[in-house]
């Protein structure tokens, strides 16, 4: 048992995972957390993580999606969080919100495109939480189109090339994805 | 969906939140966690560079999406230093004022005997080698015909012609100027008068010379005024440059350098006129 356990901790397969995974991570976390915020032309920060695990969970599966949810969160609580890391279990708990989508979709770039419009919901309803708990005198008005609008599109604008990235990322991998065109 | 009831997702779901908690907890007792610590310095080079690229990014599109900002700000910046550049220049002018109102006072000092009158260069005889000017003094302001010119530095002329309000000065350079003249170390009497050729070198020539002594280079040549001169005597004029004999006449001849500049006339701007003597019991 003990063995077979070994061996399935350390087959090939997903250490290749793991490198791609964490190299996809650092680029795409690094961005987010550092390039986006101090671009004078994005009007918001990008949740790149989120396109990022869309991705994942449309190419490969959930069993790859939540350990990379919990290890994105963690990095992007490291290097750009606040004094509470809630990150590791925000981005799983999205993976967990995101599979009741994906599985009845087919794995494409329009499944993935269409799959952004609840995701940016997820992401605007989390916003919505974080302004009201940490500022509380923000008007709603201003809460939507100061901070929740730009945010959802520049995630939508920036999401959109991810796909490509994801893919050509997992494509030395054995993915378990559904129908693929 | 079968995941979701998996043990490896309860694993999942206890493992972040561990990894919310703890670095929250250490956070808040005021330590650090070494998980995030590792995780922020391996990250650090991709997060610099990040901010670099950012910054870089940003520059480039500044220049584009602030060019009429720019554009303005250029504008008034050439504005305010042209304002700075005229503001300049009056103060030259003022400097070059003060410093002839000093040299007239100078003037005035070492003769004061003289009344002065001071005029402008207004015009320049068209021609490469000028040497009559014309200054914005005449007849309305007292100037009259052969009244001796000069700057602080030496003789220029006499008034030549008037009009109403201007007036044309001959320099000594001039074949028609004729001047009675001495240098100052033996005392010699002379005739400076203008050459056609050494005028256009800015040069006179100091003829019938006459006395015992001889003329030295570098003596000093002034004029030596008398009844019928133009000029009162003791206005310098120059310095002897050099000396010969006179091939036709075998009488010694000098070169004399007038202290003005003649070959450089556009440098002289303000004159004084000699409009009169004040004799010793007032009158003029």
């Amino acid at each position: 048992m003990q063995r077979d356990l070994r061996d399935q901790l350390f087959r090939p397969e997903l250490t290749k995972r793991i490198v791609i995974y964490s190299l996809l991570t650092l680029l795409l976390g690094s961005a987010q957390c550092s390039f986006f915020p101090a671009l004078s032309i994005c009007p918001a920060t990008p949740d790149l993580i989120m396109g990022m695990l869309l991705g994942v969970m449309l190419i490969d599966t959930e069993k790859s999606a939540a350990p990379l949810a919990i290890g994105a969160g963690f990095f992007l609580d490291a290097i750009g969080g606040g004094a509470i890391a809630y990150l590791p279990v925000f981005y799983l708990l999205y993976v967990l919100y995101i599979s009741f989508f994906t599985q009845k979709m087919l794995t494409s770039f329009a499944s993935y495109a269409i799959l952004l419009l609840p995701t940016l919901a997820f992401r605007a309803v989390s916003t919505f939480v974080c302004i009201a708990l940490t500022d509380g005198t923000m008007p709603t008005f201003a809460r939507a189109f100061g901070v929740i609008f730009p945010e959802m599109l520049c995630t939508a604008l920036l999401c959109l090339p991810l796909y490509a990235i994801v893919k050509l990322c997992t494509a030395p991998m054995q993915t378990h994805g559904k129908f693929s065109f | 969906m079968s995941f979701f009831r998996s043990r490896l997702f309860v694993i999942c779901l206890v493992v972040a939140i561990v990894l919310a908690l703890i670095p929250t907890l250490i956070a808040a007792f005021g330590g650090t966690d070494l998980l995030r610590s590792v995780a922020g310095t391996v990250a650090k080079p991709f997060v610099a560079a990040g901010t670099g690229v950012a910054n870089a990014f940003n520059g480039f599109v500044d220049v584009f999406a602030n060019y009429d900002e720019l554009k303005a700000e250029n504008e008034s910046l050439r504005a305010e230093l042209e304002e700075l550049r005229e503001k300049e220049y009056n103060e030259q002018l003022l400097r070059e004022q003060n410093n002839w109102l000093k040299d007239y006072i100078n003037l005035h000092n070492e003769q004061p005997e003289l009344l002065f009158t001071d005029a402008t260069v207004i015009a320049r005889e068209a021609g490469n080698y000028s040497t009559v000017l014309t200054l914005n003094k005449g007849s309305a302001h007292g100037v009259k015909r052969n009244m001796p010119v000069l700057t602080n530095k030496g003789l220029i002329g006499y008034v030549s012609e008037i009009g109403l309000d201007w007036c044309r000065v001959t320099t000594i350079t001039e074949p028609s100027s004729s001047i009675g003249v001495y240098t100052d170390r033996d005392k010699l009497l002379g005739v400076l008068e203008g050459d056609a050729e050494l005028r256009h070198e800015g040069l006179c020539r100091m003829k019938y010379i006459g006395g015992e002594g001889n003329v030295g280079i570098g003596d000093r040549v002034y004029t030596a005024g008398g009844k019928d001169s133009l000029y009162p005597s003791g206005l310098l004029i120059g310095t002897v440059s050099s000396v010969d004999i006179d091939e036709v006449t075998g009488e010694m001849v000098a070169t004399v350098a007038p202290s003005v500049d003649f070959v450089a006339l556009d440098s002289i701007v303000n004159v004084m006129i000699i409009s009169g003597i004040e004799s010793a019991s007032g009158g003029q």
